[in-house]
């Protein structure tokens, strides 16, 4: 094996490394459940745990409305951009036209744009179709935000299925449209996956166009909400609300992304390095 | 013509070249046809809003009377370009680029090496270094200005503790401090994202000539100087670009980090606040159209520099 | 001197890869480890390059004890199957990066860089990069990669085997030319047993993780020690017939012809090579059959015949004969041939060789 002192060095290295990229979430975990007198307490061990944060925060009604609309949100933003880009992600991987290159970069440098830079004008388009203040407002919006992604990660794994099957479908005699939903798309399971994940996780930590395209708390989403938890000054804050509603917000991110670690390693690697 | 007898195939070849034809024509219309949800979304929702900015640019139009706005054509440009504050805030979001993403490469280097070492619990350390990126930004701002407290923050207790300081921080107040806890909360989030793109680029390199190194060389320093990152070159590029236009467009952390502060915003905040709490919609539009030329710049060098391999493919 | 292994195994994760390996590589001399896919051969050349660890059994080299010591340090060259060249670095860049390693004044290195590339006829390549090289340059250089560091053990892994065939033949003789000149221990792995024959000094047949024997090419080709070497090498391979040995001396055919032949009684297989049978009515033993199918390939044709006449039930032997490429055959004939009991490979139930010899 290696030489022990490398091991050795490794093994600190490694655990550093896990250490310092949980420490925040831990602390927040540890800090959720201490009662409002303890909160100070500068110690990783909580001498009398107690779920009253948590009580609190789900008791708000505020807190579950905003919850409520991230997941209508996040969901129907996934959805749409999961059918649109993989009817364009198809186009662009496997039919060659002419212009094919100019549109792809055209999509992607839509990527590149500052948000703030559509901030004003997509206020203007969003008063102006009677969608401000409104969810499905926010979800157009976010198209915006989702589609160049996963228009380019679709396009990537759509490239990856052989050549012949497709060959084979049209000697079948299959409209292109029937070769993409009916031989494709089984095989693409994995890809909708992660794509759907990374859109997901894109629209609901969305907060810019959140926090200036709606303005009543019964259209918040949860980033406005946790942003705009605030008192007086830094001292006056509930912070054991606040982790806790940190908590609640981020464990099920924590759990998904987990689950589909490769998925999304694999989703988030393709589009960078294969170019 | 009866269709009773089979054509020679010498009769049929004529037929199929024109048949193919067709069939190629027919899937351009289709290719055209999937493409057009896509286009009219992002034109509808990126394009037309981006004309929309660059015409309030020219404009004095007010948040609360949007529709009353007249032309003024560049006097928001001039008023916005002889602004300290604008500058100010220039200087802030290149410096906080440059630092940021200075660390996130080496970090996130060595945390990709740390990957690709075979070892039990792999996918437990990978899980675990995920984490940080799947929390949603605000929220990560939110357990960073915790965590920064300046009289109950565990960093400072942690500090104290150890002696480092004998005066409790105030990271967030104060303005030579911020910078470094905005760093820090940033570099925190966005080293995992490095760390994968520098991990799959590792992983291009393939295994037999990192073990002819081995046989080569003794020096493991020597080996990662001359084979490893040479050859990684080609993703770190790619990755640093990246992450420095994620870092000049950063708006999430900062704002909810440090506040609506005026002296501590960077381009994009100063573009905002401009917008919605100045209600100076016609300035707001033209920093927003500022900001979209500068890193419009950068993209282009990106674009740029990524043609070759396009070509290729 | 040399290299060896002794009780060698190797595990990964569940799976047993090698097992009891002890073989002993000389100086100056080339070994060929062969044997099929996943037999453990390479994971033999990368124990002893040092890339593994073995899990027991200890490697030698030059008589110390190297297990715990890292490739570099053990003084190994490898020439890998897909040559490993440093792509973003010139030939001459690639074979002079291990060489500076090893902190050599500046006229020795050079010296070495030159009489490598004199060897392998590297200097028009000097300075390319391997994307601009074709198959059989890159081999070459990753060999002079190898060859300038002077390293007492050479280390082959299946080089040849991503060359086309024409380019092999040649790469063949380079490689027995190299032999020669090499002063080192030379372990060459490969599944091909056209190079095992050809290149060997010394052969190692391995199966599953087991060393099944080991030989000079010849030895192994005609003294096989069990069934698996005896088909292994030679092409067409062997043809094996079921007997069982009959009361006095003999062996009984499947179809129930005698062969008089001092056989061990626990003989169950009658091995014979193709090469070895004829049309010759001289010969003592003789095999009857029906051909079913005939290969004509100009100096030599290959018939295959079933034995025991057409009229016997049952599943019937097969065997192959080569015979001169002049010999008429006609599918669906008679057919006899013949070979000496010298010729004749006898094996038991599990494999194993045993005595065969000429009845009195």
């Amino acid at each position: 094996m290696m030489p022990l002192v490398r091991r050795l060095g490794l093994f600190a290295l490694t655990a550093a490394v896990v250490a310092s990229a949980l420490m925040p979430f831990g602390w927040a975990v540890v800090t959720s459940l201490r009662p409002p007198t303890e909160i100070f307490e500068a110690s990783w061990i909580v001498t009398n745990p107690t779920l009253g944060n948590y009580r609190n925060v789900l008791g708000e009604a505020g807190f579950l409305t905003s919850v409520l609309n991230s997941l209508i949100v996040a969901g129907l933003t996934t959805v749409l951009a999961l059918a649109i880009a993989l009817l364009s992600g198809f186009s662009l991987s496997r039919i060659p036209f002419r212009g094919r290159t100019t549109l792809l970069l055209g999509i992607l440098s839509v990527s590149m744009f500052p948000q703030v830079a559509i901030l004003s004008g997509l206020f203007e388009l969003v008063r102006r179709l009677g969608l401000y203040n409104d969810l499905r407002g926010l979800t157009l919006c976010y198209l915006a935000l989702v589609l160049p992604f996963t228009v380019w990660v679709l396009r990537g794994f759509l490239k990856g299925v052989p050549r012949e099957i497709e060959e084979a479908a049209i000697l079948d005699g299959c409209s292109p449209l029937k070769i993409l939903f009916r031989v494709f798309l089984p095989l693409l399971r994995p890809a909708i996956a992660t794509t759907g994940i990374l859109s997901f996780i894109a629209a609901w930590n969305e907060f810019l166009f959140a926090l200036t395209l709606t303005i009543s708390p019964d259209q918040r989403t949860v980033p406005v909400t946790i942003s705009m938890l605030s008192g007086a000054s830094q001292y006056d804050l509930p912070w054991g609300n606040v982790m806790a509603a940190s908590v609640v917000v981020t464990l099920p991110l924590v759990v998904l992304v987990l689950i589909f670690q490769k998925h999304i390693v694999a989703g988030l690697t393709s589009g960078a390095v294969k170019g | 013509m009866e269709a009773a007898a089979p054509r020679p195939v010498s009769l049929a070849r004529p037929r199929l070249d024109a048949a193919w034809a067709a069939l190629v024509q027919g899937r351009v219309l289709w290719a055209w046809a999937f493409v057009a949800p896509t286009l009219i979304a992002l034109l509808l929702v990126a394009g037309w809003p981006l004309l929309t900015t660059l015409r309030f640019s020219f404009t004095d139009a007010s948040l609360l009377s949007l529709e009353q706005a007249s032309w003024v054509g560049l006097a928001n440009y001039l008023t916005v370009l002889r602004d300290p504050e604008w500058w100010g805030s220039v200087r802030t979001t290149v410096a906080f680029a440059a630092v940021s993403v200075g660390l996130e490469t080496i970090l996130g280097l060595i945390v990709a090496l740390v990957l690709d070492t075979e070892m039990r619990a792999r996918g437990l350390v990978r899980a675990a270094v995920l984490v940080p990126w799947a929390i949603p930004t605000v929220i990560s701002a939110k357990i960073w200005s915790w965590m920064f407290n300046d009289l109950y923050g565990v960093i400072n207790a942690m500090l104290l503790r150890m002696g480092a300081i004998d005066r409790p921080i105030a990271w967030l107040a104060d303005p030579s401090m911020s910078f470094s806890a905005l760093v820090l909360a940033d570099v925190w989030k966005t080293t995992p994202f490095m760390a994968l793109l520098l991990l799959a680029g590792l992983q291009l390199i393939p295994k037999e000539v990192d073990e002819a190194a081995r046989l080569d060389s003794g020096s493991r320093v020597r080996t990662f100087l001359r084979i490893t990152l040479p050859l990684l070159a080609p993703t770190l590029g790619v990755a640093v670009i990246f992450r420095t236009l994620d870092a000049l467009r950063m708006f999430d952390l900062v704002y909810v980090l440090l506040g609506n502060n005026r002296s501590t915003a960077t381009m994009t905040v100063y573009a905002r606040q401009r917008l919605m709490e100045f209600q100076e919609f016609g300035q707001g539009s033209a920093v927003s159209v500022l900001i979209f030329v500068f890193i419009g710049a950068f993209t282009a060098l990106y674009l740029r520099a990524f043609r070759p391999s396009r070509e290729k493919s | 001197m040399g290299v060896r292994l002794t009780n060698v195994g190797k595990d990964f994760g569940k799976a047993r890869i090698l097992q009891g390996v002890s073989v002993d590589f000389p100086n100056n001399a080339l070994t060929v480890v062969v044997g099929p896919s996943g037999c453990g051969k390479s994971t033999v050349l990368r124990l002893i390059a040092g890339l593994e660890v073995p899990s027991e059994g200890e490697i030698f080299i030059d008589g110390n004890p190297v297990s715990r010591v890292a490739p570099f340090a053990r003084g190994v060259g490898m020439v890998f199957q897909s040559y490993a060249l440093y792509p973003h670095m010139t030939v001459r860049e690639n074979m002079l990066f291990g060489l500076t390693s090893l902190r050599l004044p500046k006229p020795e290195m050079e010296a070495r860089l030159h009489r490598a590339t004199e060897m392998l006829d590297l200097g028009p390549y000097l300075d390319r990069k391997p994307k601009q090289l074709s198959g059989g340059q890159r081999q070459r250089v990753a060999m002079g990669r190898a060859i300038v560091r002077q390293p007492r053990v050479f280390l082959f892994d299946e080089p040849l085997s991503n060359l086309d065939a024409a380019l092999r033949g040649k790469m063949r003789l380079e490689i027995a030319r190299l032999r020669e000149t090499l002063n080192a221990t030379m372990i060459y792995v490969t599944h091909d047993q056209v190079e095992a024959m050809t290149l060997a000094h010394r052969i190692v047949v391995l199966r599953a993780g087991k060393v099944e024997q080991i030989g000079t090419p010849l030895e192994v080709y005609h003294r096989p020690a069990n069934r698996f070497v005896a088909s292994f090498l030679g092409s067409p391979a062997m043809n094996f017939v079921p007997v069982l040995p009959s009361a006095g001396s003999g062996l009984t055919l499947p179809d129930g012809g005698q062969l008089p032949l001092q056989a061990h009684e626990t003989a169950s297989t009658l091995g014979v090579r193709p090469e070895h049978l004829s049309l010759g009515a001289e010969c003592p033993l003789r095999f009857r059959g029906t051909v079913f199918a005939v290969e004509q390939l100009g100096d030599q044709v290959l018939v295959h015949l079933r034995l025991g006449t057409t009229e016997s039930g049952g599943r019937a032997a097969t065997i192959t004969a080569r015979l001169p490429g002049d010999a008429e055959i006609r599918s669906n004939a008679e057919l006899v041939v013949g070979f000496h009991p010298r010729h004749c490979h006898l094996f038991d139930g599990q494999g194993a060789s045993v005595p065969c010899g000429e009845a009195t």
